[in-house]
C-alpha cells in the first residue's frame, strides 16, 4: 500500500510541474498552452 | 620523587605544547579565515567582471564614450584643422571598399585556404589551453576538500598536458596575426582602427595570462599543503577569471565580423568600444565557446588517458589511468550535455539578427553541415554512453541496472536515426518523379525540427540515465524514503520523455509554425528537469549509502577505445561548426559593411570544405600525438651506461 501510494505520489508531482513549466515557458512567449487541437490565433 | 617531577615536568610541557598547538590553531584558523576572505574578494572581482561583461545594457558604456569623446575634443583643436583628433579622423572613415590590390597571395597558394587552416589550428589549441585550467582548479578543489592526494596528483597532471600546449597555441596565434596582416592588410587595418586600444588590452591579457600560468604550474609543489593550498587555489581562480577575458575579448572580433555593432551602415564607428564589443552574438558565442572548450578540453585529457592506460607498465599505474579517464569523460559530457542549448541559443539569435543569415545556415547549402554534425553529436553520445556501460564493469553492484542498457541504447540508435534524416534528397527529375515529389514520405517529417529536437532531447535524457545508473552502481542507498526518491526519479523520466515528445509532435505537426519554435523551450527545459533533479535527488539519496568496491584498472580496452573516439568527434565538430559559423557572412569580410572582393568570395562547395576541415582536425591530432609524446618524455630516464671493461686492456 506505502509503495502504491509512493508512486501515485510521484506521479502527481512530475505531472504537475512539467504541466506548470509547459504553460510557464509558453506564457513567457506570448503563447497559451492551448492543447485542446485549436489551431493558434 | 624524581620520577615524580619528571612526570610534572613532563606534564607541565605537554600543557604548555597543547597550548602552543592550540595557539598555532588559533593562528592557523585565523589564517585560514584570511586566506578565505581574500579568495571571496578575488571571486566576487571576477563575478563582477563578468557581470558587467554580460549585462548588455550597462550604462557606462556610453558615459565612456562621453569621456573618450570629449577628451578628444579638448585635444583637437591643436591637431587638425578641423578641430578633430588624428583617432577621431580616423574612426569617422567608412569602411573601405576592397579591390585586388587590398589582398595578397603566398605563391599560387589561396589565402583562405591557409588562413582557414591555421586559425583553426589555432583555436583547437587555444580551447584547449583556455578549458583545462578550469576543470584543472575544480579538481584541485576536491583534492584540498576530501583530502585525496589522488585529485591533487591528476589536476597536476591535466596541467602538465595542457603546459605543452600552450606555446604552440601562441606560435599558431603568432602565425594567425602575421598571416592575417600579410594577406589581408586594408581589412585588418579596418580591423585595427574599429577596435584601437582593445587589442593591445587583448595584449596585456595574454601577458597576465602567461604570467599567472606559469606560476601556477610552477608552483604546484611549493604552494601544496595548509594554507599555501589556498593561495595556489586563488591562483588558479585568477587563470581563469584572465582566460576567460581573454576568450570574451577575441570573439568579440569574429562576432562583429558576423553581426557588426558600434558603426553605422557604411562602417563609420559611431559608438564606444563598448557598443562594438556587445554586438547581439557576442554572449551567446561566449557562452557556447565556454562550455564548448570545456568539454573539448576533457575530450582531449581523456584521450591521454586512455593513452596511458593501455601503455601501462603496472596495474596501479593502470588503475590510476583508467581513474583518469573516466573523470575526463565526466567532465566531457558533463559540459557537452547543455551545449546544444547553448547553440540552440546562438541560432536564435542569428535569426533575430538576421533571418537571411539564419537561413543561409539551416535553409540553404550549409543545412547539409548540421546533418554531419548530427553524425558526429550521435558518434560522442554513443562513444560517451558505451564508455560508461563498459565501465560499470569495474563494480558488481552495477548488475542491478545493466538490464536498462539495451533499452538506452535502443533509444540511443533511434533518435540518432532521425536526427540524421535529411529533410530533402539531392535528386533526379526522374527519381522526382517516381518518389512522386521532393519529399519522401517518410523524410518530410522526420527531417524538420520537430523531430529532431524530440531525439535530441531523448538522446541527452538518455546519456544523463546512463551516467546516473553509473554513479548508483557502486552505492547501497539507505535512506529511509528510498522507495519514494526512486519513485519520483521515474515518474520525472517517464512524465519527461511523454512531454517532450508530446510538445514535439502535437506543436510540431498539428497547430502553427509560431508553436514550433515556443514549444522547443519547454522541451528544452524538460531535459534540464531531469538533470537538475537527477542530481539533487541523488546527492540527497546517497547520503549515508553503504560504498561497494569499484575495480579501477578493469575495464575493457574497447571500452578505453571510445576515450579517443570523443576527442576525434569533438575536433571534427568545432571545425565543422565553426565553418558554419564563419560561413554564414557569405560573400561579407563584416557583414552588411565591408564586401568581400577577393577571388575567394563565395561559399566552396561541401566536398572543399569537408577537406579543409579534415586536413585541419588530423593537423591538429597529429600535434595532440606530439602533446601526449613530450608530456610523456618528462617521466622517462635514461639509465646510467654501464661501462664494459675491454677484455683487450
Amino acid at each position: 500500500m506505502k509503495q502504491l501510494k509512493n508512486w501515485v505520489l510521484s506521479f502527481v508531482i512530475a505531472i504537475a510541474v512539467f504541466y506548470l513549466m509547459d504553460h510557464a515557458m509558453m506564457s513567457m512567449q506570448g503563447l497559451p498552452l492551448n492543447i485542446d487541437m485549436t489551431p493558434s490565433q | 620523587m624524581s620520577s615524580h617531577k619528571r612526570l610534572i615536568t613532563d606534564n607541565s610541557s605537554t600543557v604548555s605544547g597543547i597550548n602552543t598547538l592550540i595557539k598555532h590553531a588559533q593562528d592557523s584558523k585565523a589564517s585560514v579565515m584570511i586566506v578565505h576572505r581574500s579568495m571571496q574578494i578575488v571571486f566576487a572581482m571576477i563575478i563582477m567582471l563578468s557581470a558587467l561583461m554580460m549585462v548588455p545594457e550597462l550604462a557606462w558604456s556610453s558615459d565612456v564614450t562621453a569621456v573618450v569623446e570629449g577628451s578628444s575634443i579638448a585635444e583637437g583643436s591643436s591637431t587638425t584643422a578641423e578641430g578633430s583628433t588624428t583617432d577621431e579622423a580616423l574612426q569617422n572613415q567608412p569602411a573601405p571598399t576592397m579591390g585586388p590590390r587590398d589582398y595578397r597571395q603566398i605563391g599560387s597558394m589561396s589565402s583562405r585556404s591557409f588562413v582557414w587552416v591555421i586559425a583553426q589550428l589555432h583555436l583547437f589549441l587555444a580551447a584547449f589551453v583556455l578549458a583545462v585550467p578550469l576543470f584543472v582548479t575544480v579538481i584541485e578543489w576536491l583534492g584540498v576538500k576530501t583530502g585525496d592526494q589522488r585529485y591533487d596528483d591528476m589536476a597536476h597532471e591535466f596541467m602538465k598536458v595542457s603546459m605543452t600546449a600552450y606555446s604552440l597555441t601562441a606560435l599558431f596565434g603568432g602565425t594567425l596575426a602575421f598571416s592575417l596582416f600579410l594577406l589581408y592588410p586594408t581589412f585588418m587595418g579596418y580591423m585595427m582602427e574599429v577596435f584601437g586600444n582593445q587589442v593591445m588590452v587583448y595584449a596585456l591579457l595574454f601577458f597576465l595570462e602567461s604570467g599567472v600560468l606559469y606560476i601556477y604550474y610552477y608552483s604546484w609543489y611549493a604552494l601544496r599543503y595548509g594554507n599555501k593550498k589556498y593561495i595556489h587555489l586563488t591562483l588558479g581562480v585568477l587563470l581563469n577569471g584572465v582566460g576567460t577575458t581573454l576568450l570574451f575579448v577575441a570573439n568579440a572580433w569574429a562576432t562583429f565580423m558576423m553581426a557588426p555593432s558600434g558603426v553605422d551602415d557604411a562602417g563609420v564607428v559611431t559608438g564606444g568600444i563598448w557598443d562594438i564589443m556587445r554586438g547581439p552574438l557576442w554572449n551567446p558565442l561566449n557562452l557556447h565557446r565556454f562550455v564548448a572548450n570545456i568539454a573539448f578540453g576533457g575530450a582531449i585529457v581523456g584521450a591521454y588517458a586512455g593513452y596511458k592506460m593501455l601503455s601501462a607498465q603496472s596495474m596501479a599505474q593502470r588503475a590510476h589511468y583508467d581513474w583518469m579517464g573516466y573523470t575526463s569523460n565526466f567532465i566531457a559530457v558533463l559540459a557537452f550535455l547543455p551545449l546544444p542549448f547553448a547553440g540552440y541559443w546562438l541560432m536564435a539569435e542569428i535569426y533575430a539578427y538576421s533571418q537571411q543569415m539564419g537561413i543561409t545556415a539551416m535553409g540553404g547549402i550549409l543545412a547539409w553541415l548540421f546533418i554531419v554534425q548530427a553524425v558526429l553529436i550521435g558518434t560522442i553520445l554513443l562513444a560517451a554512453n558505451y564508455y560508461l556501460w563498459n565501465g560499470m564493469s569495474r563494480c558488481e553492484g552495477s548488475q542491478r541496472y545493466t538490464w536498462l542498457i539495451k533499452y538506452i541504447a535502443a533509444t540511443l540508435v533511434v533518435s540518432f536515426l532521425i536526427w540524421v534524416t535529411p529533410h530533402t534528397l539531392i535528386l533526379s527529375a526522374q527519381e522526382i518523379a517516381t518518389l512522386g515529389g521532393s519529399h519522401h514520405p517518410l523524410l518530410g517529417p522526420l527531417g524538420i525540427m520537430p523531430a529532431k529536437n524530440i531525439a535530441v532531447n531523448l538522446m541527452l535524457m538518455g546519456t544523463f540515465l546512463s551516467f546516473q545508473l553509473y554513479r548508483r552502481s557502486d552505492k547501497v542507498i539507505t535512506v529511509p524514503w528510498a522507495g519514494f526518491g526512486n519513485a519520483l526519479m521515474v515518474a520525472i523520466y517517464v512524465i519527461a520523455i511523454a512531454n517532450v515528445i508530446f510538445l514535439g509532435v502535437y506543436y510540431g505537426y498539428f497547430t502553427n509554425t509560431v508553436y514550433k519554435v515556443g514549444s522547443s523551450v519547454a522541451q528544452v527545459m524538460s531535459t534540464l528537469i531531469v538533470i537538475v533533479s537527477g542530481v539533487v535527488i541523488d546527492t540527497m539519496m546517497f547520503k549515508g549509502a553503504k560504498s561497494l568496491p569499484v575495480k579501477w584498472g578493469q575495464i575493457s580496452n574497447r571500452g578505453v577505445y571510445a576515450l579517443f573516439a570523443l576527442p576525434i568527434a569533438f575536433t571534427w565538430l568545432m571545425a565543422l561548426m565553426g565553418y558554419v559559423r564563419s560561413s554564414v557572412r557569405t560573400h561579407w569580410h563584416i557583414y552588411t559593411v565591408m564586401k568581400d572582393n577577393s577571388v575567394d568570395n563565395f561559399i566552396p562547395n561541401i566536398g572543399h570544405a569537408g577537406n579543409m576541415m579534415t586536413v585541419a582536425t588530423i593537423s591538429f591530432l597529429a600535434i595532440v600525438l606530439f602533446i601526449f609524446w613530450v608530456a610523456s618524455l618528462g617521466d622517462s630516464k635514461q639509465p646510467k651506461p654501464v661501462k664494459i671493461a675491454n677484455p683487450a686492456e
